[in-house]
C-alpha cells in the first residue's frame, strides 16, 4: 500500500512537472509574452523593475526554474496589473470553485449511478433509450447557452431565481439566499458530468452482468435484485470510481463557463478576468493550481480504488 | 475437417466488411436521420450565404431588434443585422473551426499515440506521461492563456484547440497499437523484412482506422463546443466576424428584449453537436458491435 502511495505521488510529481513546464514555456515564448506586455511609455527605471521582477534578463529556462522554486515555496508571483500575489488571489476563487464543482460532481452521482443502473438492467427498455437520450443531450448542448436558457425561464419568465452570484448584494448570510444563488450553476455543471456517469455505469455494469459469477448467482436460485444489488452492482461501481477521477478535470473547466454566465467569483472567472486583462502570471498561476487540484484528487481516487478492489493492491 | 467447413466459413464471409457495417449503421435511426442532418447543414452553410441579399456585418441602427419580416426572415440584432444571414455565415465559421480543429487532433494523436505504442520504452514513457499531463490540465484553461498569448484568428483558434484536444485519440492509437503490434500479421510482415515505417502506417495504422473515425466524429463535436464557449467570453472568434459563439455572447445581454436573438445560434450549436454525438455512437456500434 505504500508502495503503490509513493508510486502515485511520484507519477503526480512528474505530470506536474509537465505541466508548469507547458505552461511555462507556452506563456513565456508565445509571441504575446512578458517582454511584449511591457508598456510603450514605462520609464526605464520602471524597465528596470519589471525586469528584474520577472527575471527578464535571464535564459527562459533558468527563469522556469526560478519560477519552479518559488512555487514548491507557495509562492505564485504577483499579477502585472495590479500587483496583487497570485495565491492571494487564488485563495480567495478557489473555496468558490470547488463548492460549484463539488455539489455538481455530488448530485451526477447520486442521479447518474442509478440512472445507469436502471439502463443496464431494464437494457434496451424505454428507460434505456431515454436515459441515453438524456446523456447525448447533456454531452450537446453548450453549457453557455444552457445557462442563458435558464436564466431566460427561471430569472426573466418566471422570476423565480437570481441570474448571477453567489449571495445577494447587502443582505447578511442566509443559507436559503446562498441555495437559490447556487441552483442554476449547479444544474448547468451537473450536466458536464451527469452524462459520462450514465454511461460509465451502464456499460460497466452490462459488462459484469455476462461475468460467470453472475450467472452461478442466478443459477442458484438467488433473486433478480440480490443478484443486480449485491452481487453485480458492488463490482461495477469499481471502474466508474475511476472515471469520476477523470471526470474532474472536465468538472473544472465546464466551471469556467458557468462561473462566467453566472457570475460567480472562483478560479473560472479569474482566469477568464486575467485573460481579457492580458495578466499572464494569473493565468499561468490559476491555471497550475487547478492542474494540481486535479491531479490531488486523481491520486485520492486511485487510492480509494485501491481500497474498493483489493486485487490493485498487489497486481 | 472438411471442405465443409471452409465452405461454410467462405459464404459466411461473403458480405464484405463494409457492407455489414453500413447495415448496422443504417439499423440505427438516430444515426441516420444525423448523417441526413449534417449533409443538409453542411450544404445549407455553403450555399446559402450566396443567397441572402444582406450582409452578416452591415449595421443599420434604426432596424435594430426587428421582428421576423419578409425582408429579415429572422429578425435583426441589436445592431440591425440580419440575424438569418449571420447565422449562416457564422455556422461556415463554426463548423470550418470544428471541422480543421478535429483534423489537427487526429494528426497529432495519431501520431504521439503511434509511436508511443509502436516504439516503446522510453518514448512510450515520455509522450504517455506527456499525454497524462495534458489530460490533467483542464483543457479549457489551457485554451485561455493561448487565445490571450497567441491570439485569436481562426487559424490561431483551430491551431489551440487542435493542439489541447489530441490525447483521447492518442490514447486510443496507442491502446490500438500494443494491441496489433505483436499480432501474427505483423510479425509475418517483419520476418519477410518489411521496414519499421511501413510496418506502422501500412499494416498496423489500418487497423486503428475504425477508433479514429468515431474519435475525429466527436472531436468536431468537442471543438464545435470550444470554439462556441471561448467566443461566448469574447475571446474567441472576434466580431464583426461572427460565429454561433460570439452571436451569444451580446445575447445575453438583451435576453430581457429579445429572447430570440439568443435562442437561434443556440438551437443550431445544439443540434449540430448532437447531431455529431450521435452519428459518433451509430459509427462505433456499426464498427465494433461489441461495445452497445
Amino acid at each position: 500500500m505504500l508502495g503503490f502511495l509513493i508510486h502515485r505521488l511520484w507519477h503526480g510529481a512528474v505530470v506536474m512537472l509537465f505541466v508548469t513546464a507547458i505552461t511555462f514555456f507556452l506563456v513565456n515564448l508565445a509571441p504575446g509574452g512578458p517582454a511584449v506586455m511591457m508598456r510603450m511609455d514605462a520609464t526605464a527605471e520602471q524597465r528596470q523593475v519589471w525586469i528584474s521582477r520577472l527575471n527578464l534578463d535571464m535564459p527562459v529556462h533558468l527563469r522556469y526554474l526560478h519560477w519552479l522554486k518559488d512555487a514548491v515555496r507557495g509562492d505564485l508571483g504577483r499579477s502585472v496589473n495590479d500587483n496583487r500575489e497570485v495565491t492571494g488571489l487564488i485563495a480567495q476563487r478557489l473555496p468558490n470553485t470547488m463548492l460549484l464543482s463539488v455539489t455538481a460532481l455530488a448530485i451526477s452521482v447520486v442521479v447518474g449511478i442509478p440512472m445507469g443502473i436502471l439502463s443496464a438492467i431494464r437494457r434496451n427498455s424505454i428507460w434505456d433509450y431515454a436515459f441515453s437520450v438524456i446523456s447525448v443531450a447533456g454531452l450537446s448542448v453548450p453549457a453557455f447557452w444552457f445557462a442563458i436558457m435558464l436564466i431566460l425561464l427561471f430569472s426573466v419568465t418566471l422570476n423565480w431565481l437570481p441570474s448571477s452570484g453567489v449571495a445577494t448584494v447587502g443582505m447578511g448570510f442566509s443559507l436559503t439566499d446562498r441555495l437559490r444563488h447556487l441552483i442554476m450553476p449547479v444544474i448547468v455543471l451537473s450536466t458536464t458530468a451527469l452524462p459520462f456517469i450514465v454511461r460509465f455505469t451502464r456499460s460497466a455494469m452490462l459488462g459484469i452482468l455476462q461475468e460467470d459469477y453472475v450467472r452461478t448467482a442466478r443459477a442458484k436460485g438467488l433473486g433478480e435484485r440480490t443478484v443486480y444489488y449485491s452481487h453485480a452492482l458492488k463490482n461495477a461501481l469499481i471502474p466508474v470510481i475511476t472515471q469520476i477521477g477523470l471526470l474532474i478535470a472536465r468538472l473544472v473547466g465546464g466551471a469556467v463557463i458557468t462561473e462566467s454566465v453566472f457570475g460567480w467569483p472562483g478560479m473560472g472567472r479569474l482566469a477568464v478576468e486575467a485573460s481579457h486583462a492580458r495578466d499572464f502570471t494569473v493565468i499561468m498561476g490559476v491555471t497550475v493550481v487547478i492542474a494540481a487540484v486535479v491531479v490531488i484528487i486523481n491520486i485520492l481516487v486511485d487510492l480509494a480504488y485501491t481500497w474498493v478492489d483489493p486485487r490493485i493492491r498487489y497486481g | 475437417m472438411s471442405s465443409m467447413d471452409n465452405s461454410v466459413a467462405l459464404t459466411i464471409n461473403s458480405e464484405p466488411g463494409w457492407h455489414r457495417t453500413w447495415r448496422r449503421f443504417a439499423s440505427n435511426r438516430l444515426a441516420l436521420a444525423s448523417v441526413i442532418f449534417l449533409l443538409l447543414l453542411h450544404a445549407l452553410v455553403g450555399i446559402g450565404p450566396l443567397l441572402v441579399p444582406h450582409s452578416p456585418e452591415t449595421t443599420n441602427p434604426r432596424n435594430s431588434f426587428m421582428g421576423p419580416s419578409a425582408e429579415h426572415w429572422l429578425g435583426t440584432d441589436e445592431l440591425g443585422r440580419d440575424e438569418l444571414s449571420r447565422l449562416l455565415h457564422g455556422g461556415r465559421v463554426t463548423l470550418a473551426v470544428g471541422m480543421f480543429s478535429m483534423v489537427v487532433a487526429v494528426v497529432v494523436g495519431t501520431a504521439i499515440g503511434a509511436l508511443a505504442g509502436y516504439l516503446g520504452d522510453v518514448v512510450d514513457t515520455l509522450l504517455m506521461r506527456f499525454t497524462d499531463a495534458m489530460m490533467a490540465i483542464p483543457a479549457f484553461f489551457l485554451v485561455l492563456a493561448a487565445v490571450t498569448l497567441l491570439g485569436s484568428s481562426p487559424v490561431f483558434l483551430v491551431l489551440i484547440i487542435g493542439l489541447t484536444s489530441w490525447m483521447q485519440v492518442a490514447r486510443v492509437v496507442y491502446g490500438e497499437v500494443l494491441k496489433w503490434r505483436d499480432s501474427e500479421f505483423v510479425q509475418a510482415a517483419r520476418a519477410v523484412g518489411v521496414g519499421g515505417t511501413r510496418i506502422l502506417v501500412r499494416h498496423i495504422l489500418p487497423q486503428c482506422v475504425p477508433s479514429i473515425i468515431v474519435s475525429a466524429t466527436m472531436g468536431v463535436a468537442y471543438a464545435i463546443l470550444v470554439e462556441t464557449a471561448i467566443s461566448y467570453l469574447g475571446l474567441g472568434i472576434q466580431p464583426p466576424m461572427p460565429s454561433w459563439g460570439n452571436m451569444l455572447q451580446n445575447a445575453q445581454q438583451y435576453l430581457w428584449m429579445m429572447p430570440s436573438l439568443a435562442v437561434y445560434p443556440g438551437v443550431a450549436t445544439m443540434l449540430t453537436v448532437l447531431a455529431y454525438n450521435f452519428l459518433g455512437d451509430g459509427l462505433r456500434d456499426a464498427l465494433d458491435p461489441r461495445s452497445r
